[in-house]
């Protein structure tokens, strides 16, 4: 039997609330009308826009899985039955009655399900947070309703699971050391890079004077090359022969088959050359490897590689470098900030991971998979940047993926929660001028006005995350200063 | 021979329908056009495992209704009042009759 409800949307239902539509809930009707006919229970939450995985709640490490039973004394249960029932006695709409003239029986058996479900979203929070306070639980995890009995007339009773923040210590935090590699810049690392960018900027000359070819030199060459033998069943494509024109290679360079560079040293321009070459079984073309190639080289040209001079010019060439002297000690500079920057995240890296291994503690599977939700936001991210089509997203494997980001989530949310502890015991705070510094960095990031942002992350409480996410690098950054 | 389910279509569960109930002990049906008060009658005593008093019954025009320039007409119906006898538990209407 069609019935039209028009009630206000209630699908507001808070964080604290959520799980009770994934648990199982005991089947207890609450009113004698309630035997059958129950119009479709409609989900009022919204499911799109995330993913399912986590609406059945993660499955709890149980060593830090910890729970309360609480009850709900009756009278204030059914007082908050009784202002629901009425509420949506006011707003139901049912064919045959005018406006808010319902009766309340037929309120109770048509909307059960729903009044049901306000009534423990209007009575449990509360409650549950009391017991939460009383026992002392630093919740890591959405609770979880495991069980509960209602029935008219008699106490609310509930038992919740939860996940809390495992007890460790990080006594002796001091004493784990890593290895921290100097940071300084030597001056054949300098040379080596200099000669790098050097290399960029040469170009190839070539050789007027007539000389045969020799180990440095490019020679310009022209080439056929037959495959032999043709192996049986081969397609003519792939014996067909090679073929190449104006290629240009260096002799004796690390790039440059050696069979290539002996038959070419010593060629002089206009020369012709025969010679074969066996290619290796592990070559990595394919079609080559393992073969017998008999190849007609014609020598058209030597090239040179001529490098730049360094001088002010080149200088000059490269960027907004007054001398040479002035590229030389900018440009020494950004390299040596580079390199501190990668010896500090590769020293921090391994700190922690050296961490890890020292304090050994549970960690919350709910913590674990949302740090795989977060990697893998980041990661989609990524994908959609690189201009992947969402169609194809849904496509993923996304229990698999979840799988392979376990490791390394584990490890992170590990060394977050040692971070956290040591910041504990280090007094480290966040001070509002750093706060400010990282948001403005985050506004110009996400060219987003300061002021917008602010509000946003307030709202959506990024902020209290931000401030946290800074206090732990702080507290890297100590531990790594005193290393 | 006419079923107790081809006999009685829905319970008329109305504001009208509702106050009988209370204060007449009166349940109000829509049922089949071509049913007899009797039919009724044994129909619910049936259905609710109850006495039935009386059944006064009456027949009801579909309303004209329109879509574009056609015109149509719901089907006609007919009501029943049945009143059960003094004393007898009222029953819930289940709803999907």
């Amino acid at each position: 039997m069609g019935t039209t409800l028009s009630i206000p949307d209630q699908s507001t239902t808070d964080l604290s609330t959520t799980d009770l539509n994934n648990t199982d809930i005991v089947e207890t009707p609450t009113a004698a009308e309630n035997t059958s006919a129950q119009p479709e229970h409609e989900h009022d939450h919204d499911h799109a826009g995330h993913d399912h995985t986590h609406q059945h709640g993660p499955v709890f490490n149980p060593e830090v899985t910890r729970s309360v039973e609480v009850t709900i004394p009756e009278d204030e249960v059914s007082r908050a039955m009784r202002s629901t029932v009425k509420r949506y006695q006011k707003q139901a709409r049912i064919p045959g009655f005018r406006a808010g003239k319902v009766p309340e029986s037929l309120v109770r058996a048509r909307f059960s399900e729903r009044i049901r479900q306000e009534v423990l979203e209007a009575v449990m929070p509360q409650h549950f947070q009391k017991a939460i306070t009383d026992g002392n639980f630093r919740l890591v995890s959405q609770p979880q309703v495991v069980d509960m009995t209602m029935e008219d007339g008699k106490p609310l009773w509930f038992k919740a699971s939860f996940e809390v923040m495992p007890e460790f210590s990080v006594d002796g935090y001091p004493d784990v050391k890593v290895e921290k590699p100097s940071a300084a810049f030597s001056d054949e690392e300098f040379a080596g890079e200099v000669e790098r960018v050097r290399d960029s900027r040469s170009t190839m000359e070539p050789v007027e004077e007539e000389r045969p070819l020799v180990d440095g030199d490019w020679a310009q060459i022209t080439f056929t090359g037959s495959v032999q033998p043709a192996a049986e069943g081969e397609s003519a494509k792939e014996s067909a022969p090679l073929s190449g024109e104006d290629v240009i290679l260096e002799v004796g360079g690390s790039n440059t088959l050696t069979a290539f560079s002996e038959a070419l040293r010593g060629a002089t321009v206009g020369q012709e050359l025969k010679f074969e070459v066996n290619y290796p079984e592990d070559f990595g073309e394919k079609r080559l490897a393992g073969k017998n190639v008999s190849y007609d080289v014609a020598v058209k040209g030597i090239k040179r590689r001529v490098q730049p001079e360094l001088n002010d010019d080149f200088a000059k060439e490269l960027g907004d470098y007054s001398s040479y002297e002035d590229f030389k000690a900018k440009f020494r500079e950004n390299l040596q900030s580079e390199k501190d920057r990668r010896t500090e995240t590769d020293t921090r890296d391994r700190l922690l991971t050296a961490l890890s291994e020292r304090f050994q503690f549970p960690v919350p599977e709910s913590m674990i998979q949302q740090q795989i939700d977060a990697r893998l936001d980041r990661g989609l991210r990524s994908l959609a940047a690189q201009g992947m089509r969402e169609e194809d997203m849904k496509r993923l494997d996304f229990a698999r993926l979840r799988a392979a980001q376990r490791d390394s989530a584990t490890s992170e949310v590990k060394s977050l929660l040692i971070l956290d502890r040591i910041a504990d015991a280090e007094q480290i705070g966040v001070s509002d001028q750093e706060l400010h510094q990282e948001l403005e960095l985050l506004s110009l990031q996400l060219r987003e006005p300061l002021d917008t942002l602010q509000v946003r992350l307030t709202q959506d409480g990024s902020m209290a995350r931000i401030r946290e996410q800074i206090r732990r690098d702080k507290t890297a950054k100590l531990l790594y200063e005193r290393l | 021979m006419p079923t107790t389910y081809t006999v009685i279509r829905r319970a008329l569960i109305t504001e009208k329908g509702m106050s009988v109930k209370e204060t007449e002990g009166t349940l109000v049906f829509e049922v089949a056009e071509a049913a007899t008060k009797t039919e009724v009658k044994q129909a619910v005593e049936a259905l609710f495992k109850v006495k039935v008093n009386s059944v006064r019954t009456a027949n009801f025009a579909g309303k004209e209704r329109r879509r574009g320039k056609f015109t149509g007409f719901r089907p006609d119906w007919k009501k029943a009042y049945v009143r059960l006898k003094a004393g007898e538990k009222m029953p819930d209407y289940v709803n999907n009759l």
